[in-house]
């Protein structure tokens, strides 16, 4: 390990605002990417021959690969670790990122990496493997971290055989996300974006349900065909601009590519990105894809997968649909109010119609499925508020979604391997003897519906405002996206209720399938209660350990928000702001509005001045902000 | 009481804590002590409550008085180009807080009190007190709150606990539907609050009620005094709506028209539950809400107009069905709606005191009724049904005495009942702004009185009937036919106390019984909080209490700023000091309500204990009318075909359009299968010739194209 | 008795090209596998032909040392080729080509 930290440092050392915190996320990168071949490697050796022929022992438990099983949660453990340095480090407490890097148009990267240099092919378009975080990137970043270990530990229980070839994906799968989070380069943005697919493919058709084949296939070349376009537009603008450096790429969409010729470049990026996402026009991958996918599986797929879509909506397009000329007025005004207001109107209707089609649903995943397309409306709706709450709203409502929809799934798989089936029709009263169950199922689904004092209040109840603080959505918007939360409400509580509530029915052939059933004696046919526990017990220690993470950050994020609302700010206030072009560098630097809080001080790191004469909260936290003027450049 | 000012946190965190210890240990080492941290939790919160109401009421006051304290920051998001939000988690306490928490936490804690007497050897009991810990700390949270997403907080808080406490007996169907269906009714009052909350965020740029204090203006309700210089000229159009979306969640909340169909369905849940939240505290949260923001209704009197009306409709519709329910319980909560509807009429017709006062003693009387029905079921062994229990005054002498002091309350029996007094202040507030206001609530109040009466005479007295080998002694089983495989499948696992009462036939324990004597002697004497004269305590002392409130300060500042379409000298009584025009009307009115309740007793005295078949014969007489209160107007049926049904219809439509939806992506992927398919067909033959000679024509396609 | 023109560069070129045509018309025109197999070695020496006939036209022995490398490979081809048409008889007792058309997938 340490000569791998040498070699980064050789390879950032020369480099323009390379820092420790640019070591680490390089770090991320390498262990993530070495720890799926490693993994795959040497945890996939075959299972000893008499372990495999032991056949009274329960499957999954044996200790053929129980190197494999270590090493994978070793590995993702330490990726948890290091994202997490990274964001104690650009959080303050610790100064970790040493100076912050600029890139050429100075924008603030606080963490950079640079892979290899820029180079290009007999002049431009320049390609650069450069790596950073900005507040944005860093919490999908962490987010990724989290949700790919609580995959894994999962994945324990979930997957019985190929342990180590399954975690090996799921690395690489989290090695490609944090590629794209994190890459500074919009063709690289695209590599790693394709490159989630690869892994994402071999999951499905590998560990997935009866019909994983197709689904896979679906899911392969549905998001595959739509990101062709995007490729396109990608390719389009770098040759014109020269470079496919990301800010200078998206300055060049927003100042030089005009009229019919830019709606095409969007029309392609959005292509590419809503199909991730998905918005509703372009979803019909999911339901196959999400109920076919192993549980784990699909809470990456939901949790982390659709957010590269909300992701390069908010880098690559929001700031085209910025009128470039509105830098110094209040309010942005559109650049191109077609294209805004159609995927708004296609957000809204997703977010109702989704809702009501997953209220028709008898199998709870697909049902859960559904609710992620209402659910991401709500986030492509706020941040085509285009401005700062609009997208401090997205973030965090990405990074909550990720957590809670995550949750739900694997929450709902132990239920399915429990009953052996997905029909809500057959499953009831479970929540009675099992109350670990049914405190995480209400959890996740409280989270989901938006309850105050779980993540998922904050923001659904701020994506949902932000769209009457835009001109160009107002009220009528609000109150429609308000309407998909009571939607929203409905259908959840349909499922908790027949799930946990009622006469406790389960079918008869549960419990043979998991591997969990302790003992299956001839007593089991009867409907006692004790039996019923057997067949359907109530979490083992070990799944309630892998939840466990989700249901505090749940809880965490409810009550704290403020720890990525307040920290992203900066970087957000300034997306929601056109992009100077190249060369004028403090056209948007000058601070916006009279009612800003954040005063304008040429320093990198300022504590905020609050400007209205309202005194900060005794007790609550002062928040920090860093100046706009970062950007103003080095 | 300084010290509950500085650490007015206690309040909520204490309840919060116990949840949290019940939760986490109630199952495997508290068991059947599970009972003890909620004690202990909801015990000290009620008495940091009582202390502070004490400590308020104690102190002289000049003007306004309110106390903010901000715990911490809980959000805060936006910037110049959005407006920026700021939401603290803070608690403002003035005399209104100080009630309502007294409210909350003291009949709170009896009933946790009761309720560990009720629910022995329930299975789940930890589950019960833990939601109940948990409900006590939203509850508190909703009333304290210093801002409108703290009261959306406690709102959706209390929401939960009503949800999870009414599923309680989760093997129940019916149980289970109902929960689901309060819950989802009230989501849609709560979507109509949470778009008033972003209205007035989006109008004026706060969500605190008063902001960093009292005398600025930087919170909304000092704001709208003067709304049109605060707010935005692009935005005016829509502060007026503010208020109508806002009052949309205290209807949901409170059960009021149209959206009160969840509330008799909740009495699926264990008894004690109807009684704290379906009663005593939860279902006031409406009417806290529109006290607490008088300003915002104030300046807009249209909507204190849909208020009253919508109060006054709800008040005879749900005495008019209770009149038909022969459950006991059922009866009760249509009195609930019903009483609720007089509530709110209080706080349209700007006599908001009356409104609290009688939230107050209702309180007190409504969770004493409950309570004795628990008390009743436990001893018939879940028979609630007044056409088959009667005459149980041997059985259940305390009970009986408790349960008639409710009623007399419940009837406004005049001077010696709490509810006489609130009741007859409501009257009185609506006969000076409408006399077919007053009309229709006296009408109403008699209708109460018989009820009321109807079912105590039916109960306690006559002939005796006592189911008392009723079999399953389930706290709740309500007799429907569900219900009763659900208890034949559970028959064979005989609870702790069915055992218990088998061997001693004591009906009465003392657990359930000392909270019912305390809450009968608040029945009876809470009412002297707000006499209209001076005896012994100072005339209209509540008022004058809660007229230091700011939120009531700011809303009579309006009136007589603004004046309204009524004559505003008139309105402002209720505000602050009464008038002698006031003070005549008053004798008046309350002479007439005493009789009005004499004579709705002596009529159910007539028909239910005197000759009983001359009840049923009149009943039968008004069939037609007799079946559309037993149905409840059928409004259930209604909104099945009305609002469920065509929404199913979308819904199912979409599902199948999903299909077709899908179908068309997979046709797009058809193409290139199908022109695969087609060169495989045409120019895949299998003939190796044929290939050799596409290769050569090909070849010399190629080389015509690069040499010539 | 008109003089036989010197054999140049064109008529080696004419020989090459006359093989590789009639072998490649033999290719299209015959099912037998036998004989197609022996027509495209026809084509091959067609080109080996053309090869050598360049090579020494340019004076250096490229063309030559290609074609000692292509007869190497061709009689490698050849047996393979011979012993899969043996296979392929074995299998339906005879050496059309038509007989294999489901080949095609």
């Amino acid at each position: 390990m340490m000569s791998l930290l040498g070699q980064i440092e050789v390879n950032t050392g020369d480099l323009h605002g390379a820092s420790n915190g640019g070591v680490l996320l390089g770090m991320l990168l390498l262990v993530s990417l070495l720890g799926a071949a490693v993994v795959a490697l040497l945890g996939g050796r075959t299972v000893p021959a008499e372990t495999k022929s032991d056949a009274t022992k329960p499957e999954g438990v044996g200790g053929g690969d129980l190197l494999g099983r270590s090493l994978a949660i070793a590995v993702s453990l330490a990726t948890v670790v290091i994202s997490a340095l990274i964001a104690i480090g650009m959080s303050g407490p610790i100064d970790l990122t040493g100076v912050p890097a600029h890139d050429q148009l100075g924008e603030t990267f606080r963490v950079m990496f640079d892979a290899g240099g820029a180079f290009s092919l007999d002049g431009p378009p320049k390609f650069s493997m450069v790596f950073g975080l900005d507040s944005v990137g860093l919490w999908l970043v962490v987010l990724t971290t989290v949700l790919t270990l609580v995959a894994l530990v999962g994945g324990l229980s979930f997957v019985r055989d190929r342990y180590a070839a399954f975690a090996g994906w799921i690395l690489l799968l989290q090695a490609a996300v944090i590629g794209a989070f994190s890459a500074r380069d919009v063709l690289l943005f695209y590599f790693f974006f394709e490159l989630t697919l690869v892994p994402a493919f071999f999951l499905i058709g590998g560990w997935g349900g009866l019909e994983r084949r197709r689904a896979a296939m679906k899911f392969f070349i549905y998001t595959f065909a739509g990101s062709v376009f995007m490729l396109a537009s990608i390719l389009y603008v770098g040759v014109d601009c020269g470079t496919f450096e990301m800010s200078a790429w998206t300055a060049h969409l927003q100042h030089n590519i005009t009229g019919v010729e830019s709606r095409w470049v969007i029309a392609g990026l959005l292509a590419g990105l809503l199909v991730k996402v998905p918005l509703i026009p372009l979803h019909s991958w999911l339901p196959l894809t999400y109920t076919q996918a192993p549980a784990p599986v699909t809470a990456l797929l939901s949790g982390v997968l659709a957010k590269l879509g909300t992701y390069g909506l908010l880098r690559l397009v929001v700031p085209a649909l910025v009128e470039p000329t509105s830098g110094m007025q209040v309010a942005s005004t559109l650049a191109h109010p077609t294209i805004t207001i159609a995927v708004a109107v296609m957000a809204v209707v997703g977010i109702l119609a989704a809702a009501l089609i997953a209220w028709m649903q008898s199998d709870f995943k697909t049902l859960v499925a559904y609710s992620s397309i209402s659910h991401l409306g709500f986030c492509v709706l706020a941040l085509l508020a285009l401005n700062t709450l609009g997208l401090q709203a997205a973030l965090l409502y990405m990074i909550n979604h990720g957590i809670s929809t995550a949750g739900l799934f694997l929450i709902l798989g132990m239920i399915e391997r429990r009953v052996g089936t997905r029909e809500m029709g057959l499953v009831s009263g479970l929540g009675r003897e099992r109350p670990w169950l049914a405190f995480f199922l209400v959890l996740f689904v409280m989270s989901s519906i938006g309850l105050p004092l779980t993540n998922g209040f904050v923001s659904e109840f701020l994506s949902v405002m932000s769209a009457i603080t835009a001109d160009h959505l107002g009220w009528g918007m609000m109150i429609l996206a308000a309407a998909g939360i009571l939607l929203g409400a409905i259908y959840m509580l349909y499922m908790t209720a027949g799930l946990l509530f009622g006469p406790e029915r389960i079918p008869a052939t549960a419990g043979q399938d998991s591997g969990l059933a302790s003992d299956q004696g001839a007593e089991s046919a009867s409907n006692d209660r004790a039996s019923s526990l057997r067949r359907v017990p109530d979490l083992r220690f070990g799944e309630i350990l892998g939840l466990a993470p989700l249901a505090v950050l749940v809880i965490v994020l409810g009550v704290r928000p403020g720890v990525i609302l307040d920290h992203s700010k900066p970087e957000l206030q300034l997306a929601s702001q056109p992009i100077a072009t190249i060369g004028s560098s403090s056209a948007a630097s000058a601070d916006v509005s009279a009612g800003d809080s954040v005063d304008v001080v040429p320093v990198d790191v300022v504590p905020v001045v609050s400007t209205d004469d309202r005194p900060v909260p005794a007790g609550g936290s002062l928040v920090r902000l860093e100046s706009s003027a970062g950007r103003v450049g080095p | 009481m300084s010290f509950v000012l500085e650490h007015s946190y206690l309040i909520p965190l204490l309840p919060l804590l116990a949840a949290v210890v019940v939760g986490l240990f109630g199952k495997t080492f508290l068991r059947g002590w599970s009972h003890l941290p909620i004690w202990a939790g909801v015990g000290a919160a009620a008495g940091l409550s009582i202390t502070l109401l004490l400590g308020l009421v104690s102190e002289k006051h000049e003007g306004a008085v309110g106390f903010s304290t901000v715990w911490f920051e809980w959000f805060r998001a936006g910037a110049g180009d959005s407006g920026e939000i700021v939401v603290g988690a803070g608690s403002w306490i003035d005399p209104l807080t100080s009630i309502m928490l007294a409210v909350v936490c003291g009949i709170g804690f009896l009933i946790t009190i009761f309720a560990a007497g009720y629910m022995k050897g329930e299975r789940g009991y930890w589950r019960f007190f833990a939601y109940l810990g948990l409900f006590i700390f939203a509850m508190s949270c909703l009333v304290m709150g210093d801002n409108l997403v703290m009261l959306y907080l406690g709102w959706e808080g209390v929401g939960l606990c009503s949800y999870l406490l009414i599923g309680y007996d989760q093997h129940r169907l019916a149980a289970s539907n109902a929960a689901r269906k309060a819950f989802i009714v009230n989501r849609i009052g709560d979507f109509g609050f949470a778009v008033g909350i972003m209205l007035t965020w989006y109008c004026f740029g706060t969500v605190s009620y008063f902001g960093s204090g009292l005398g600025g203006s930087d919170g909304f309700l000092e704001m709208v005094m003067h709304w049109q210089t605060h707010v935005p000229a692009d935005r005016q159009f829509l502060v007026e709506w503010i208020p109508f979306a806002l009052m949309l969640g205290a209807f949901g909340k409170s059960a009021q028209f149209p959206l009160h169909v969840w509330l008799p369905d909740a009495m699926e849940g264990p008894t004690p539950v109807s009684a704290l939240i379906h009663a005593a505290t939860m279902v006031t949260a409406g009417v806290y809400m529109i006290a607490r923001l008088g300003g915002m209704f104030v300046a807009f009197p249209d909507s204190l107009l849909v208020v009253a009306i919508v109060g006054a409709v709800t008040a005879v519709l749900g005495a008019t069905i209770a009149l038909r329910q022969f459950d006991l319980k059922r009866v009760f909560a249509y009195s609930t709606v019903s009483q609720l509807g007089f509530m709110f009429v209080a706080v349209g017709v700007l006599a908001p005191v009356a409104g609290v006062f009688h939230l107050v003693t209702h309180a007190f009387f409504k969770a004493l009724l409950f309570l004795s029905s628990g008390v009743v079921m436990h001893a018939t062994g879940g028979q609630l049904d007044l056409r088959k229990i009667s005459g149980l005054k041997k059985h259940l002498p305390i009970t009986r005495v408790v349960c008639l002091v409710g009623c007399l309350a419940l009837a406004g029996f005049p001077v010696i009942t709490a509810g006489f007094w609130s009741k007859d202040e409501i009257l009185v507030g609506a006969a000076q702004v409408s006399v077919l206001l007053y009309v229709t609530l006296s009408i109403t109040a008699f209708l109460t009185a018989y009820y009321t009466f109807r079912l105590y005479f039916r109960v306690f007295e006559g002939p005796e009937m006592f189911p008392q080998s009723a079999g399953h002694h389930g706290a709740d089983s309500h007799g429907h036919v569900e219900h009763d495989q659900e208890h034949a499948k559970h028959q064979d696992k005989p609870s702790k106390h069915e055992e218990a009462h088998a061997h001693h036939h004591n009906h009465e324990p003392l657990l359930l019984i000392a909270p019912l004597v305390i809450l009968a002697i608040g029945a009876l004497v809470v009412g002297v909080v707000n006499l209209p004269f001076s005896a012994g305590v100072k005339a209209h002392s509540l008022g004058h209490f809660l007229g230091h409130s700011p939120s009531f300060i700011l809303a009579h500042d309006i009136l007589e700023v603004r004046g309204t379409s009524i004559d505003a000298t008139q309105l402002a009584t209720q505000y602050g000091q009464p008038t002698e025009k006031y003070a005549k009307v008053h004798w008046v009115a309350m002479g007439l309500s005493a009789v009005i309740s004499v004579l709705g007793i002596g009529l159910a005295f007539v028909l239910h204990l005197k000759d009983r078949a001359k009840g049923d014969a009149l009943a039968k007489q008004f069939a037609g009318v007799a079946n559309l209160f037993e149905r409840k107007y059928f409004i259930d049926e209604l909104y099945n075909r009305l609002l469920v049904g065509p929404l199913r219809a979308i819904a199912y439509l979409l599902d199948a359009l999903e299909y077709v939806w899908d179908g068309l992506a997979s046709l797009i992927a058809m193409v290139p299968q199908a022109a695969g398919g087609a060169i495989r067909l045409t120019m895949q033959r299998g003939y190796l010739q044929g290939y050799a000679l596409t290769a050569i024509v090909g070849l010399a396609v190629l080389l015509w194209w690069v040499l010539v | 008795m008109p003089t036989l023109p010197e054999i140049g560069l064109q008529h080696y070129l004419f020989v090459g090209a006359a093989m590789f045509s009639l072998g490649l018309i033999g290719f299209l025109t015959r099912r037998n596998l036998i004989l197609m197999f022996l027509c495209t070695e026809m084509m091959l020496q067609g080109v080996a032909i053309t090869m050598c006939a360049f090579g020494a036209y340019h004076g250096n022995m490229a063309g030559q040392a290609f074609t000692i490398f292509i007869l190497t490979i061709a009689a490698a081809e050849a047996s393979l080729a011979l012993g899969l048409i043996v296979l392929l008889f074995k299998e339906r007792h005879n050496v059309d080509s038509h007989a294999w058309k489901q080949l095609r997938g």
